[in-house]
């Protein structure tokens, strides 16, 4: 009930101030509602043992769809967004273990899941929709890609589909770079001058981080590495949290086998800045999907059965060579955080659509809303049919 | 790019000192200084001054700038507020917080006048246009107020932090008598707030001063519930974080002052809150970022137009601290010959020589976001110079004993 009474004081001064000239109040208070409502929603998700991520995404897209912030506040918060999904994207980068890419169990699923689901995607597309080639390599690769910071949320203790989806989607983020670098289409702009101070400021700071003990100096620290990751990525024309990733990544690696406890510490805050970063992700992409064609909805539809025919299709065939539980497996079905950010930047630019934000829209309550409010229902069934099994082996 | 190349060096500053700082000792001076976040203000000051020259970058930042630093203006307030803990008063007796409440008094009526007789010449030179009675109180409080913790930098001997002996008895801190003595004269002072949210629209003391009551304790209140709703910590600060944007935010557009809005939330927080150590605790994490971010954003509003009245600008500033020696010291003199405790001249010598810390930054950082609007720098860097040749005045402490000098200290400390 608390909860409830703050969030109903933030839609009600939200509500007041939407004349007021001073056009930072309005994106202030729109900014408590966003750092407030999805943390709040989490909450209650996890209390009814769904997925905490669920909250945050449907607080976005409530939030969106009632109109009561206007879209010039929503592009104000932009920044706030990019930076948060920097600050995280460099812990999580920071936490992927280079020895992960060695399991060989790991990269045989992974690149069967890749495989597979590309395959079935791409032959869908192709076969069903007159779409350029080049699109339908770009949507079956977006299709690949998993949702592993997700999976760390709400099912921590599945390591090892946390590491399938983790290793897959790695390798379908590093596939959809070469690709795009390949069309030179979205290419960033990066010359040698740029990687040398790249490679500086990673030195840097890998050093810097390792000086700094108290609390206050890491936060510090990553809130300004973040900022200067942010203004980077702007500067060369690359999305800032696939470049935060890598960031995090590169201090892994240079950190070697020890991990940088520097990084850890920051994990809590990590947590408290995703439900923001979703909810404004799914806040911004709403889009009318009440008006959306047949034709789009079916479009939606096909690439989205073809994505689970193919994951599923290639843990199938997986679990015939490799011994991963079925439960492990289900945590590469959903859509996630850079799925989301790759689907709002990468849609096909054939596809004739009247709206492709609520296509977008579409997409997320389907792949990463839907398919994750299934998930209980789907591991319940794997649980039955285990039992099943085990009662029929047992049986004289 | 200038940006990104001062960051960097920033990055490399931190690189370097960091490590030279954690072995070596610094001189009481510095050390004095460093805790008083000059090196925060001073990088501040060195990017705000390239900043301004990236004309768009510098727009997007100012617009964020002026909402951080309400949100600072808020959460400083709020620490001010959590020290009036009222179950630790009751335990006092009365006589002894009256005569310590009036001794406050006593020196804040007296700043209040000097600087009455000074903001003629500081409207002429500064070009400020605020209300005279207003900008004399916020003065008044600027000088009266102390740093906190309450760290001295001794004649001889090395920093050491002043406070009761546990023996002693809590008495009246200086700095909550000073937000309390503002909270009750700032409505009657302020009389150009037009308050207007959506469809309403009032004038006058009475609404200032409902404003900011209801600010202040909307903000405890929301702060309390989550306190009570959340067990981690980091969510508590995280959420709380955000709703002080909020309230910080209206208190800007309303031209309320964020400060006495987040005395009255740390007030009510620290005395219902049933979470009173947590509360503590994180208050303090929370200072060792909120604190520098503070510095640093007063630092880069600074810019370099102020250099022409540096003339002015040094007057003021030993005016201040000279007031401020005679004021705080002759009400310790006072006090000391009325309760028959007196020994010598060291101990009100000590008390007019306490450094001045955030509160007194705050206070005249707060004149920036009133009624008429501040627009130059002057009064700014002054108090900043104020604060920071305070905080390098060594202390007299009477005896060798470092513990002698905590119970000279007693009346400005909790």
């Amino acid at each position: 009930m608390r909860n409830l009474f703050i969030c109903l004081i933030l839609v009600a001064l939200i509500w007041v101030t939407k004349g007021v000239p001073e056009g930072f109040l309005g994106v202030s208070t729109s900014l408590g509602l966003f750092v407030f409502l999805p943390v709040v929603m989490a909450r209650w998700f996890e209390r009814f043992l769904l997925p905490s991520y669920l909250g945050p995404l449907l607080a976005g897209l409530a939030i969106g769809s009632s109109n009561l912030i206007p879209a010039w506040e929503m592009a104000s918060l932009q920044v706030f967004a990019n930076l948060g999904g920097v600050f995280l994207c460099l812990h999580v980068g920071a936490l992927l273990s280079p020895y992960m890419f060695l399991n060989q169990r790991v990269l045989q699923a992974s690149a069967l899941v890749i495989g597979i689901t590309f395959f079935v995607v791409t032959s869908t597309l192709i076969a069903f929709w007159n779409i350029p080639i080049h699109s339908v390599i770009h949507l079956g690769l977006i299709c690949t890609v998993t949702a592993p910071i997700l999976t760390l949320l709400s099912y921590s203790d599945r390591k090892e589909g946390l590491m399938v989806s983790t290793a897959t989607t790695a390798i379908a983020l590093l596939l959809l770079g070469v690709f795009r670098g390949v069309q030179a289409a979205g290419w960033p702009e990066v010359t040698f001058q740029h990687v040398l101070i790249y490679l500086v400021f990673l030195e840097l700071s890998f050093w810097t981080l390792r000086q700094i003990h108290t609390e206050h100096g890491k936060y510090l620290l990553f809130g300004s590495s973040s900022v200067l990751i942010f203004l980077a990525a702007k500067q060369i024309g690359l999305e800032p949290e696939f470049f935060a990733l890598l960031t995090g990544y590169a201090l892994r690696i240079r950190g070697g086998r020890g991990r940088l406890d520097q990084l850890d510490s920051t994990r809590k805050l990590s947590r408290c800045l995703i439900p923001f970063v979703l909810a404004y992700l799914a806040a911004k992409t709403v889009g009318p999907i009440s008006l959306l064609k047949g034709y789009e909805w079916q479009f939606i539809l096909t690439f989205s059965f073809a994505m689970y025919m193919g994951k599923g299709l290639a843990a199938w065939v997986a679990s015939k060579f490799l011994t991963i539980s079925g439960r492990d497996w289900l945590q590469i079905m959903p859509h996630g955080l850079f799925a989301i950010l790759l689907l709002q930047t990468g849609l096909p630019e054939d596809l004739i659509t009247s709206s492709p934000a609520a296509i977008v829209s579409a997409a997320i309550l389907l792949n990463s809303v839907g398919i994750s409010l299934l998930l209980p229902v789907l591991q319940f069934i794997l649980e039955k049919i285990k039992i099943r099994r085990l009662e029929a082996l047992e049986a004289p | 790019m200038i940006i990104a190349v001062a960051v960097a060096t920033v990055f490399v500053l931190t690189l370097v000192l960091v490590p030279v700082w954690s072995r070596w000792e610094m001189p009481g001076a510095l050390e004095s200084l460093r805790l008083g976040r000059f090196h925060h203000a001073f990088v501040g000051f060195t990017l705000g001054s390239l900043i301004v020259h990236e004309s768009e970058l510098g727009a997007q930042f100012e617009g964020i700038r002026n909402s951080l630093i309400s949100l600072s203006l808020v959460w400083i307030g709020v620490q001010a507020g959590l020290d009036l803990d009222l179950s630790k008063y009751r335990k006092r007796p009365a006589s002894q917080l009256i005569s310590e409440s009036l001794q406050s008094l006593g020196t804040i009526l007296l700043l209040f006048g000097c600087a009455l007789l000074g903001s003629t010449l500081l409207r002429v030179h500064f070009g400020l246009r605020l209300d005279p009675f207003l900008l004399s109180l916020l003065l008044a409080i600027s000088a009266a107020t102390i740093r906190t913790p309450d760290v001295i930098y001794p004649w001889k001997g090395r920093i050491t932090q002043a406070g009761l002996n546990p023996g002693l008895p809590l008495v009246v801190n200086t700095n909550t008598a000073s937000f309390v003595f503002l909270l009750l004269c700032f409505p009657f002072f302020y009389n150009d707030a037009v308050l207007q949210l959506g469809p309403y629209t009032s004038v006058g003391n009475s609404s200032t001063l409902a404003a900011i009551l209801v600010l202040g304790l909307l903000l405890g209140l929301l702060v309390d519930f989550i306190f009570r709703s959340f067990d981690e910590d980091i969510s508590c600060t995280y959420l709380c974080t955000g709703l002080s944007l909020v309230v910080a935010s209206l208190c800007l557009a309303l031209k309320m002052p964020g400060l006495l809005v987040g005395f009255l939330a740390g007030v009510w927080l620290i005395n219902t809150t049933i979470r009173r150590r947590t509360v503590l605790e994180l208050s303090e994490r929370i200072s060792g970022v909120a604190e520098p971010t503070f510095y640093f954003l007063v630092g880069s509003i600074l810019g370099t137009g102020w250099i022409s009245e540096g003339q002015v600008i040094g007057v003021f500033v030993a005016a201040l601290l000279l007031s401020r020696l005679f004021v705080r010291g002759m009400g310790q003199a006072a006090a000391d010959k009325l309760q028959n405790s007196w020994r010598s001249w060291i101990p009100p010598l000590a008390v007019g020589l306490r450094p001045m810390g955030t509160v007194s930054v705050a206070s005249v950082v707060q004149a920036y976001y009133l009624v008429p609007a501040l627009q130059s720098s002057e009064l700014l860097i002054a108090c900043l110079f104020s604060v920071y040749l305070s905080q390098l005045l060594p202390v007299p402490t009477q005896g060798d004993s470092p513990m002698q000098g905590q119970q000279i200290g007693a009346p400005d400390s909790d």
